[in-house]
């Protein structure tokens, strides 16, 4: 990755680097010992500020392309898992189901959406795929069953969901069986509306992502009513989670990403040292996939601290 | 020595190798057992040409079935020619679709006969297997082992017999749809004549594929007004509180004629065969809906005298009937609500002295929905036409079939009569009271029920308030679909107009079982709406504010609920009547009637999300804040490494081309 190249050779060449325009100050400057100070801080600056930018853009990658070959693959196992449950009739369907346990199928033929839903609607459920959010039923059952989507990490499943229609079909298949949906309205909501969670004495399913691609000020919400017949009712216990509702990071993720930044900053500080003693075929083979990893994980971390639906 | 006494040991070893072989060859190809599997044979009625329906199994040459269970016999649908009952018969690859399979089980009488009954399923229930025209199928019968087998492969041949099914046309010899021409949402009783038709439909030079959704009609009529579906398929009419100001207006044309009927699932206790001959009233049915001391039904004095010599089940009976809103509950509780004496047995004045459930006192007649009203009754409402029809054909076994215990066997449920009919149920004869006409459900008495209909301004074809005549049938209804008011030249129009033509036309004699070809004047009808026959004299075929039911309803109806727009702030909040209770609203509009009882029934009361408020976090700032900061990161690097690398061209420009003068003094 290009950021490796930068951490590992940023302390080595810091004096060769300043070493090149540092007589130019000098010479201005008449090599006082405060302005050396100052060069110094300058550069570490400059170092500091083209690392970040670095690291930006790596996560771009991430959020943009990396993350969804995750999701593609949680989706693989999740899939397989809930057809072997369905086959053997274990599918959950009520009680206290596990968070992260897949739940149902929902696909949306219109803008090609073939997703397992996972139980929990948090930001770290839904880097798997949709999450079912918990205190409301089931999709399929009596009510409102809500299920939340991302719109640009990790695949951004829901990232069309906007494009629907009223009248579009949107099937689901849960442990009860397959229901079938019509779409009846898509619509913008603040953060702070709460109306599609709640019970409007239907027997509806209401989609929902983040309302713009960057930013989670809202929430683009999908309605669509049961065809046919619900499925009885079972209990699903759980009360409705703050941390659910798709605009929310997780709090306790921060710990996590300091744990991983940390590691990061070791790991580079070893590779720069290792440069100045190894050939760079030697650091790059080491360091490249260690700092590669550390910063994957550090990325995974930091996802969780922004919103859900992200 | 050794060698002379070899020979004849020799030949002991070798008499005693082929023995055992001998013996392991009879062990594997011959014996008792096989010579039985010889003879074992299975036959299904009927095998050809066959739809979602019942068929009959019957075996002969199979290991009688043990008292503990043991050689039993499980009938499987597969595909044709099955190699493996995992992958061949259904348990394997149907994700998403149904993975329990269909399969029933049976046992063998002590002469190795037996017989069951299997709903066999099409494509449109049993993906998977897609069984079509052009997919044959099979069902595998074979009996239990305590052994098992490798259900990779299919149980030992000497256990099993695989008969062949062929199916009539269904959408899976369709061609793979891309585009749906149009939508359509049906009453239950009109969606197997529906998709039959879209199978018929979706080949050939001006092929089509029409999305058929079977549900009810209330359903259909909601989504229609709601511009979700192009054609709603309804039995009733829309109460005017459906139509709002937003609501397309329509035209109606027929589809079909068919009827509702009382299906039952009896066993005689005497004889242990099914009873195949019942009479009700409305009197009888009302007792049923109601509940009313229900454990008693059986003895019941007016049922005793219209079906003399049946020896009754001691049980209760057991209603199975439809817990949602369908125009089927409001045709049949309509009927009842019309009939006298019926009437007098809801209002606790029966001639025979049987008290009605007091939850039942003042429930407001017609309703759409059978609500339990009464908790530790034995009403168990059941969602959808297959769920009732289900619960009664659990039970069933052939005429000739191993008794089953006489426990669950008062079953009478109401259902359409198409679904009756796939599913094999008696229909009880209908008649108006004790010492009126006694009528059976079939095509003659459902044509003399559409007969005595009446029609409305709107062109629908409803039931009179009370039916009377010697064979009509009280219970017909015309499935009729409610469709734009005026067809264009646009290509769903174009598709509708086709659709329609076959319907009313060549459809009339491609119908399954538990239709009636539709009488002229309803072809007529539906064919001059779509402008392939002259205009009638007087077209009324606008909605208007007086399009009602015939006879005397009350229509002075409150509005629905209005439910929460969507989209809208969260103030919207559900009334969640408790479900049970004791009694309802005393108002006696159908909406309003709808409107609580599908409250009971559906909605989880849910007081935990009334007004729901969010608050805002601050967490969507994040990533905003971090791009930017690093979109500035990037553009101070960018612009710090373009001043560098200007600076160091400049300075090599300067070293590389220095000024002639210099250069002279240089190179000297």
């Amino acid at each position: 990755m290009t950021d490796t190249s930068t951490l590992a050779k940023l302390s080595p060449r810091t004096g060769h680097e300043s070493g090149v325009d540092a007589p130019v100050e000098l010479a201005a400057d008449d090599a006082s010992t405060p302005a050396r100070r100052w060069i110094a801080v300058g550069t570490v600056a400059r170092r500091g500020i083209q690392l970040f930018a670095v690291v930006v853009l790596a996560f771009v990658v991430f959020a943009l392309w990396l993350s969804g070959l995750a999701h593609a693959r949680s989706q693989v196992g999740l899939q397989r898992r809930f057809r072997s449950e369905l086959s053997q009739n274990s599918a959950p369907v009520g009680g206290a189901i596990p968070t992260g346990a897949p739940i149902a199928i929902v696909q949306i033929p219109r803008i090609g959406v073939t997703e397992a839903v996972v139980q929990g609607s948090g930001s770290g459920q839904l880097r798997a795929g949709p999450g079912h959010v918990v205190g409301t039923p089931l999709p399929g059952q009596p009510g409102n069953a809500v299920v939340a989507g991302r719109r640009t990490l990790y695949g951004g499943p829901f990232r069309h969901l906007g494009s629907l229609r009223p009248g579009d079909v949107i099937h689901a298949t849960t442990g009860e069986g397959n229901s079938t949906y019509r779409v009846t309205n898509v619509a913008d909501l603040g953060a702070g509306n709460g109306s599609f969670v709640q019970n409007h004495g239907d027997n509806r399913l209401t989609l929902f992502t983040s309302d713009s691609t960057w930013t989670a000020d809202g929430r683009l919400v999908v309605t669509a009513k049961l065809v046919g017949n619900p499925y009885p009712p079972t209990n699903t216990q759980a009360p409705l989670d703050a941390e659910g509702l798709g605009l929310t990071g997780q709090r306790d993720a921060v710990s996590y990403m300091l744990v991983w930044l940390e590691l990061l900053a070791v790991a580079a500080l070893l590779g720069a040292y290792a440069a100045s003693r190894w050939s760079p075929t030697r650091v790059w083979l080491v360091f490249a996939p260690l700092l590669a990893m550390m910063m994957w994980l550090f990325f995974e971390s930091f996802v969780r601290l922004l919103p859900a639906t992200l | 020595m050794t060698t002379r006494r070899g020979a004849p040991q020799r030949a002991l070893r070798r008499c005693f190798v082929l023995a055992v072989a001998l013996c392991a060859l009879y062990a594997t190809l011959g014996g008792p057992v096989s010579a039985a599997a010889q003879h074992m044979t299975a036959q299904a009625t009927p095998s050809t040409d066959l739809g979602d329906q019942v068929v009959s199994v019957t075996w002969q040459g199979f290991a009688p079935t043990q008292p503990d269970g043991t050689d039993g016999v499980v009938i499987m649908q597969c595909r044709a020619d099955p190699r493996s009952v995992l992958n061949d018969c259904n348990t394997a690859d149907t994700f998403p679709y149904s993975l329990t399979g269909n399969q029933q089980a049976g046992t063998t009488n002590a002469d190795g006969t037996g017989s069951v009954f299997i709903d066999i399923m099409t494509t449109a229930r049993l993906p998977s297997l897609a069984c079509s025209q052009s997919t044959p199928c099979s069902l595998l019968v074979y009996e239990t082992t305590a052994n098992g087998f490798n259900a990779n492969g299919l149980p030992p041949a000497k256990t099993r017999v695989i008969v062949p099914l062929s199916f009539a046309r269904n959408s899976a010899d369709c061609p793979p749809v891309q585009q749906y021409a149009f939508s359509v949402e049906s009453e239950a009783s009109a969606s197997y004549a529906l998709y039959q038709w879209a199978a018929a439909l979706c080949t050939g030079p001006h092929a089509f594929a029409m999305d058929v959704t079977n549900t009810s009609s209330n359903q259909a009529r909601a989504d229609f007004l709601s511009h979700l579906v192009d054609i709603g398929v309804t039995s009733l009419p829309p109460q005017p509180s459906e139509l709002t100001p937003t609501s397309p207006k329509f035209s109606v044309v027929p589809l079909d004629l068919t009827g509702i009927v009382v299906a039952y699932n009896i066993t005689d206790p005497v004889t242990h065969k099914q009873i195949t001959n019942l009479t009700l009233t409305p009197r009888l049915v009302a007792r049923l809906l109601s509940d009313s001391d229900i454990e008693s039904f059986f003895s019941d004095p007016e049922l005793q005298k219209l079906n003399p010599g049946v020896h009754w089940p001691i049980e209760a009976a057991d209603p199975g009937l439809r817990g949602e809103e369908n125009a089927d509950t409001w045709l049949v509780t309509n009927w009842v609500n019309s009939n006298p004496e019926a009437r007098a047995f809801l209002d606790g004045k029966d001639p025979y002295h049987i008290a009605v459930n007091p939850s039942w006192l003042d429930v407001p007649y017609p309703t759409d929905v059978f609500a339990a009203r009464n908790s530790n009754g034995v009403y168990f409402p059941r969602i959808g036409e297959e769920g009732v029809a289900d619960r009664l054909f659990s039970d069933t076994k052939p005429a000739d079939s191993v008794p089953t215990a006489t426990l669950d066997a008062g079953e009478i449920g109401i259902l359409d009569y198409p679904t009756a009919l796939r599913f094999k149920l008696p229909m009880a004869n209908l008649t108006n009271g004790v010492g009126q006409p006694i009528v059976p459900a079939n095509p003659f008495s459902i044509a003399a029920g559409y007969n005595a209909m009446q029609t409305t301004a709107a062109d629908f074809h409803v039931e009179p308030p009370v039916q009377t005549g010697a064979n009509v049938y009280p219970l017909a209804k015309v499935d009729q679909a409610m469709v734009p008011q005026k067809l264009t030249d646009s290509p769903k129009d174009l598709r509708i107009r086709a659709f329609l033509d076959y319907a009313a036309g060549p459809g009339q004699s491609n119908l399954p079982a538990g239709y009636v070809p539709l009488p002229n004047a309803l072809a007529l009808q539906t064919l001059r709406y779509t402008g392939d026959l002259p205009a009638p004299t007087s077209p009324t075929t606008t909605t208007t504010a007086g399009d009602t039911f015939a006879g005397s309803l009350d229509n002075n109806v409150a509005p629905l609920l209005a439910d929460g727009e969507d989209g809208a702030t969260g103030t919207a909040t559900s009334t969640g009547t408790a479900a049970g209770t004791a009694t309802g609203p005393t108002t006696t509009s159908r909406a309003k009637t709808t409107t609580t009882t599908v409250h009971t029934t559906n909605v989880r009361a849910n007081a935990r999300f009334v007004a729901l408020r969010l608050s805002d976090s601050g967490d969507h700032l994040v990533l905003p804040i971090v791009l930017g900061l690093g979109l500035l990161a990037m553009l101070a690097a960018g612009a710090d490494g373009v001043r560098r690398h200007g600076r160091r061209l400049w300075r090599r420009a300067r070293r590389h081309k220095p000024p002639p003068e210099l250069g002279g003094q240089a190179a000297r």
